[in-house]
């Protein structure tokens, strides 16, 4: 409609005028609808433009890379290469033919290349080929969300329709109406499901799935990389169950994983599924040269070192590059600050003549039906911009964007690089730009800019073997098929197994007898569904629904815990770029109700987390040689969350313009933990005053974060840690140190699952080694002062310092801080 | 660390696990409780229970379980096996009468024509006892209630795991008796016994060539009773229906503990009232069936205008009018207000297919001047229909037609109204059947 009366204006215009101009002034402003459009424009705009370029620290190109192709396999049947051809598909990629030609002949496989490569194909095509050779066998798909399964249920439907096959495909989660339940169990070829559904709604039925087991032939799980930590430790053993089930039933299937680009994928799915799994990783898809930027949001009060609101600077960003018409991906950091990006592009593009209904927003908490619109207006290109949170980094399908603005370092190298990879057609140029915040880690990044390109790709670690988790899985097996003594388990050790079912019978969860073969067999003899109390991931499926009280209708729905910090009373609840008040929380019937407002300021949730010890199991006096000796402990504590008030903060100035109380209950969890208290003698013997002593013991506890969760083999995200105080002395776990002063520092390392998986335990154990491992990693990091990759990014402009941020004073060197600490204590260098 | 050693970490299995409750207690007690001495305790406990729980019938603590230990070329199993006398009723009803069952009738009311042409007397009676009550493989019936019909004795077989491991040989007890039934008769065993039964064949490669037809009483008792009883669980039916109440009978819940009290502990005697529960049911239910079937031959006074109805609706679906309209207007003759209306509508649908035409007006009358006033609506649209196209009476259909709107929607009744006022504008002469207007 836009399009259409500007080049009819620009045709009268031209005709009209055109032959007297010759003379004129030309430019930009002169006539907006001439100026040029598209990626390029746009970059040479901020290149060219001073200010701009000043900010921009990285400003590079990676190279485009052709297509490498390989010709059809032979075993492809003609009706699926028919179907490929009516998509213009003459050839296939040199990846997708290696992984179809290994899927087929029974290897487990891995396929690890980047976003929009044509992962799908490399599973469906095996799947398809399986199904033509024999109408009766079934496949199972895993996908990580719900969303997922849909999204390739829909695709599945077409391809199998094209391929002129009878064969159905299902999406079984908790959605799926009891009908189309039992067509999912008798007839459908290939089902689609996750991995909480498999784990507690289909393996502890498998007898009425019985023909499905039967005919299993793949097992495809896509989105691998994000099955990491505690979760993809329980994925592990879900497996486990799931082979075990299936060969019950007579089959073995073959597994096929795909997973985004990560550090180690051959081992991540080797240990997944515990057998050898090879990897197709050299992908033949092309891409276009793809620009990569780090913009800086500028200084903008140079004394304080204050910079620009780096939310602004990459509203800023992106309103140029739709100015050029270049279609793009914004992520923010959070719900708030994406619907606060939204509202700030359409207000600023409102102003430009771009229909604000052109820019949407993209979260968690949006209802299906708005999500699929979203993601279907994306596809048609009638959506120029879309800023979304992490919930677009999984594949859904939304079509592909010219450009991607990442405001915030999102963490990891391989989340930034999987949101850049949602950038970029097969062989136009596409631009990638990360505007860091103003976080110790973010500028951290943006200070050495240009080893972000060559920056290592985090591994993904997982436990299978994590005791706390395998007696899980090991019940929910037994509820399954009762153990065979001698029977295997994965690629567990046998002895392990039946330690582990000697342990349950004698707690009178399974029942050993003599079968008529006389092997000793352990069956079930408890009437609960062990499934049922087993949750694979960490987060509650309880949630919150958002009612409009105009017209009384629910507009959104919000997970449990980010209610209380989005949906407390007076909350200003934004949606779609509207923004709501929030009248009431009905917190037992899990309702907000809220009304349309139009405010000038936005809230934010202040939370504040307590770490408290319930009961300390075991403890030690480090005892190696130190001046200083070190308490440790491990036992059960209590992580207390609560949402202590808001702040009201005004729309474009982001000034604090008031504050408020929240009265919600508190969010609880009890948990394992272990904890280190530094003596108060050690603090005072250090050189530095107090203030920077506990800066480097902060220090110190990320790079023992960072040891113990490599050591433990989990995410980082599954092990907490936190810095406490002697607040609460009654609570305190040093009771037995007395000290004088009022804190004994103390870092908590614990589990972030709900009742432990034992972190905390192990690494009471492991206490000495990851003290010194914890050394090694300080010494043998290249920074001078300090880095995330050791005792954390330190700030450039301490406000620490006493002598003000213009002072040489002013970078505190943590790092040997933090090792004259360690050396009091008697962790010495290691030789 | 050996996992061993790790597994010492636990003070329990955790959910579902017994020896929780107890570590739980002897650290509130004894301070910090010895999890060492769990461990260095488990290998011989572990092993004298495994002996044990390997030859069942020699063990003292099993003695004192009722029936005998039958041999199969499967393995062992646990039969209880009873017969009652002829004489025997259940609350008010003559068990044996169940004999007298036709088929037919229990198709009708059963709504399901493959119970048509069966021999009843041959049908067999089913009811499991199971180690938990949410479902899944690791759910073992461990008591497996059957009875059926000798002569005119009922005899009560039940087959009952001294161990899991013998069942492989109760289900092929059950398979046998399976084949040889006519069919199978439950309480609610259509989403539970059965299904349950299904998954444990699979699990012992069993193959169930043929399953029999399966009359699920559960869903015929309630298209009749619900009216009247609200719920419908078996002791609801015995105590209103068949007015038997039971003393001391076991709570359905607990049932699944008690058996695993017994796996791991051998207390037995717990198990004997189990074991009468399940008797009870399987009795009940031939009563019930009994009592189903004998009601239906000709209404009875002393019935409730309640059950009338729901005999009614039931022979109406199964396309008996003749049965429906008899129930119906028993029903609509009892004075119970909250089914009379219905009563009355039902005997004027029937009158409407069998083209009587004054007794479908006369019911609707009747329907009118009683009862619940929430389902008048639905008498008017009635009468208007009946006015409208058996009588051709459309000032009388018009007049109805005012109340319709909310039995078929406020559209719906304006537009029948328009056609009726369209059909009064073409006919001059209005039809001669005068009503009086009231």
């Amino acid at each position: 409609m836009m399009n259409c009366s500007c080049s009819w204006s620009r045709h009268l215009y031209s005709a009209l005028v055109s032959r007297v101009e010759t003379d004129a002034f030309q430019g930009d402003r002169r006539r907006p609808w001439d100026r040029p459009t598209g990626l390029l424009a746009a970059l040479n705009h901020f290149r060219n433009d001073a200010r701009c370029a000043s900010q921009m620290l990285l400003d590079a190109e990676v190279p485009a890379r052709d297509a490498r192709f390989a010709s059809m396999p032979d075993e492809l049947p003609l009706p699926i290469r028919e179907a490929l051809a009516l998509r213009g598909l003459k050839r296939l990629y040199s990846h997708q033919v290696e992984a179809f030609q290994r899927a087929i002949s029974r290897e487990h496989i891995v396929v690890a290349t980047p976003t929009a490569s044509g992962k799908s194909l490399c599973y469906n095509l095996p799947v398809l080929t399986e199904l033509h050779r024999e109408p009766s066998s079934r496949s199972m798909y895993l996908f990580p969300t719900k969303a997922l399964s849909r999204d390739q249920e829909s695709a599945l439907h077409s391809l199998l329709r094209e391929c002129k096959m009878q064969s159905g495909a299902i999406t079984y989660d908790g959605d799926t109406p009891p009908d189309a339940r039992r067509t999912a169990r008798d007839r459908t070829s290939i089902l689609l499901t996750n991995p909480d559904m498999l784990h507690a709604g289909i393996l502890p039925h498998h007898a009425d799935w019985a023909r499905f087991f039967a005919n299993l032939r793949y097992v495809v799980l896509d989105e691998l990389h994000s099955y990491r930590g505690v979760f993809g430790s329980h994925l592990a053993n879900v497996l486990r169950r799931l082979c075990r089930i299936a060969e019950f039933h007579g089959s073995r299937p073959t597994f096929i994983f795909a997973s985004a680009t990560i550090g180690n994928p051959d081992d991540h799915a080797s240990r997944m599924l515990g057998a050898p799994v090879s990897l197709v990783a050299e992908s033949g898809a092309p891409t276009g040269p793809r620009h990569v930027v780090v913009y800086n949001p500028p200084i903008v009060n140079s004394e304080l070192g204050l910079r620009a609101s780096y939310l602004k600077t990459s509203v800023n960003v992106v309103a140029e590059l739709l100015r050029h018409e270049v279609p793009t991906l914004l992520f923010g950091p959070s719900r708030n600050a994406v619907e606060v990006m939204l509202k700030y592009l359409r207000d600023r593009l409102g102003r430009d003549g771009i229909d604000p209904e052109r820019i949407h927003a993209y979260r968690g908490g949006y209802l299906p039906k708005t999500r699929r619109r979203i993601e279907a207006s994306l596809r048609s290109g009638e959506v120029l911009c879309v800023v979304a949170t992490s919930a677009l980094e999984l594949g859904i399908d939304i079509g592909m964007l010219d450009a991607v603005v990442c405001a915030g370092y999102p963490g990891s190298t391989a989340a930034l690089f999987q949101r850049f990879g949602r950038a970029g057609r097969r062989t136009a140029p596409s631009l990638a730009v990360l505007v860091p915040s103003s976080a110790p880690m973010d500028q951290y990044i943006a200070r050495d800019a240009r080893s972000l390109l060559s920056a290592p790709i985090e591994q993904a670690r997982i436990d299978p073997d994590n005791v706390e988790i395998l007696i899980q899985h090991l019940k929910c097996s037994s509820f399954e098929l009762p153990f065979r003594e001698g029977e295997g388990f994965g690629n567990l050790p046998l002895k392990s197994i039946s330690d582990v079912l000697g342990f349950l019978s004698q707690h009178g969860v399974v029942h050993p007898a003599a079968a008529s073969d006389g092997v000793k067999v352990y069956h079930w003899s408890t009437n609960a569904y062990p499934a049922n109390q087993v949750s694979l991931r960490s987060l509650s499926w309880d949630n919150f629904v958002v009612v409009d009280l105009d017209g009384d209708r629910t507009i959104a729905e919000m997970d449990w815990r980010s209610t209380h910090t989005m949906l407390h009373e007076q909350a200003i609840y934004q949606h779609e770029g509207s923004q709501y008040q929030v009248e009431v929380l009905d917190y037992e019937n899990h309702k907000a109700f809220v009304r349309k407002v139009s405010p000038d300021y936005y809230t934010t949730a202040m939370t504040h987390t307590k770490v408290s010890v319930i009961e300390a199991d075991e403890a030690e006096m480090l005892s190696e040689g130190g001046r200083y000796r070190l308490a440790i402990e491990t036992g059960e504590v209590s992580i207390v969350e609560k949402v202590v008030g808001y702040k009201k903060i005004k729309f474009h100035s982001h000034e604090n313009v008031g504050y408020g109380e929240v009265h919600l209950p508190e969010m609880q969890m009890h948990t394992l933990a272990c904890w280190f208290v530094f003596p108060e003698a050690l603090i005072e013997a250090q050189s530095a005053p107090r203030p920077v002593v506990v800066d480097a013991i902060r220090g110190l506890s990320t790079a023992m974060h960072t040891v113990a969760a490599l050591g433990l083999m989990v995410d980082s995200r599954d092990l907490g840690c936190s810095l406490g105080d002697r607040q609460h002395p009654e609570q305190s776990p040093s009771s037995g140190h007395r000290s004088g002063q009022g804190f004994d520092p103390t870092v908590f390392l614990f589990d972030r699952v709900p009742g432990g998986v034992g972190l905390g335990p192990r690494l009471f154990d492991e206490r000495t080694s990851l003290l010194r491992r914890t050394r090694q990693l300080i010494e043998g990091c290249e920074c001078s002062i300090g880095c995330p990759g050791c005792v954390g990014p330190v700030d450039l402009l301490s406000p620490l310092s006493p002598d003000g941020p213009d002072s040489s004073m002013h970078r505190v060197d943590l790092k040997s801080l933090a090792l004259a600490l360690l050396a009091d204590m008697g962790i010495d260098a290691v030789h | 660390m050996s996992l061993l050693r790790k597994l010492d970490r636990f003070s329990s299995a955790g959910p579902g696990s017994r020896s929780a409750s107890n570590s739980v207690e002897a650290l509130s007690n004894h301070g910090p409780p010895s999890r060492a001495s769990a461990t260095s305790g488990m290998e011989p406990e572990a092993s004298t229970r495994f002996l044990s729980g390997s030859d069942p019938s020699d063990s003292e603590s099993n003695h004192e379980l009722p029936g005998l230990m039958q041999e199969t070329a499967y393995g062992p199993v646990r039969v209880i096996d009873t017969r009652l006398e002829p004489s025997h009723r259940y609350g008010s009803v003559l068990v044996q009468s169940a004999l007298q069952v036709q088929a037919r009738t229990m198709s009708m009311l059963a709504l399901d024509a493959e119970l048509c042409d069966l021999d009843f007397s041959k049908a067999l009676f089913l009811d499991t006892e199971t180690t938990g009550l949410s479902g899944g493989t690791g759910t073992l019936p461990f008591l497996v209630g059957l009875a059926w019909f000798e002569d005119r004795s009922l005899r009560v077989h039940q087959l009952f795991l001294d161990h899991p491991a013998h069942e492989v040989s109760l289900l092929h007890c059950l398979l046998e008796k399976l084949r040889s039934c006519s069919c199978i008769i439950t309480y609610n065993g259509k989403s539970f016994d059965w299904p349950l039964l299904r998954t444990r064949f699979v699990m012992n490669r069993i193959a169930v060539v043929k399953v029999p037809p399966h009359l699920d009483l559960l869903h015929t008792g309630r298209r009749v009773f619900k009216r009247r009883l609200g719920r419908v669980r078996l002791i609801d039916m015995e105590t209103h229906v068949l007015g038997k109440v039971r003393e001391d009978d076991v709570d359905g819940s607990e049932i699944p503990q008690i058996y695993n009290d017994f796996l791991h502990e051998g207390t037995t005697s717990p198990l004997h009232a189990v074991i009468e529960h399940n008797s009870n049911d399987l009795i009940a239910m031939a009563a019930l069936l009994a009592r189903l079937a004998d009601h239906l031959q000709v209404p009875q006074w002393e019935d409730d205008p309640r059950d009338h109805l729901g005999y009614a609706q039931v022979a109406e679906r199964a396309g008996k009018q003749d049965t429906a309209q008899l129930f119906a207007c028993a029903s609509a003759a009892g004075s119970e207000p909250s089914c009379v209306v219905d009563a009355h509508l039902l005997v004027a649908r029937t009158a409407r297919r069998s083209g009587d035409r004054d007794l479908e007006e006369s019911s609707l009358r009747s329907a009118l001047e009683a009862g619940d006033e929430a389902r008048h609506p639905f008498v008017h649209l009635a009468l208007a229909k009946c006015y409208e196209h058996r009588f051709r009476n459309y000032e009388q259909a018009l007049y109805h037609a005012a109340f319709t709107g909310s039995a078929e929607g406020a559209h719906s009744s304006i537009r029948r109204r328009k056609r009726l006022e369209r059909k009064i504008a073409r006919c001059v002469q209005p039809k001669a059947v005068e009503l009086p207007l009231r």
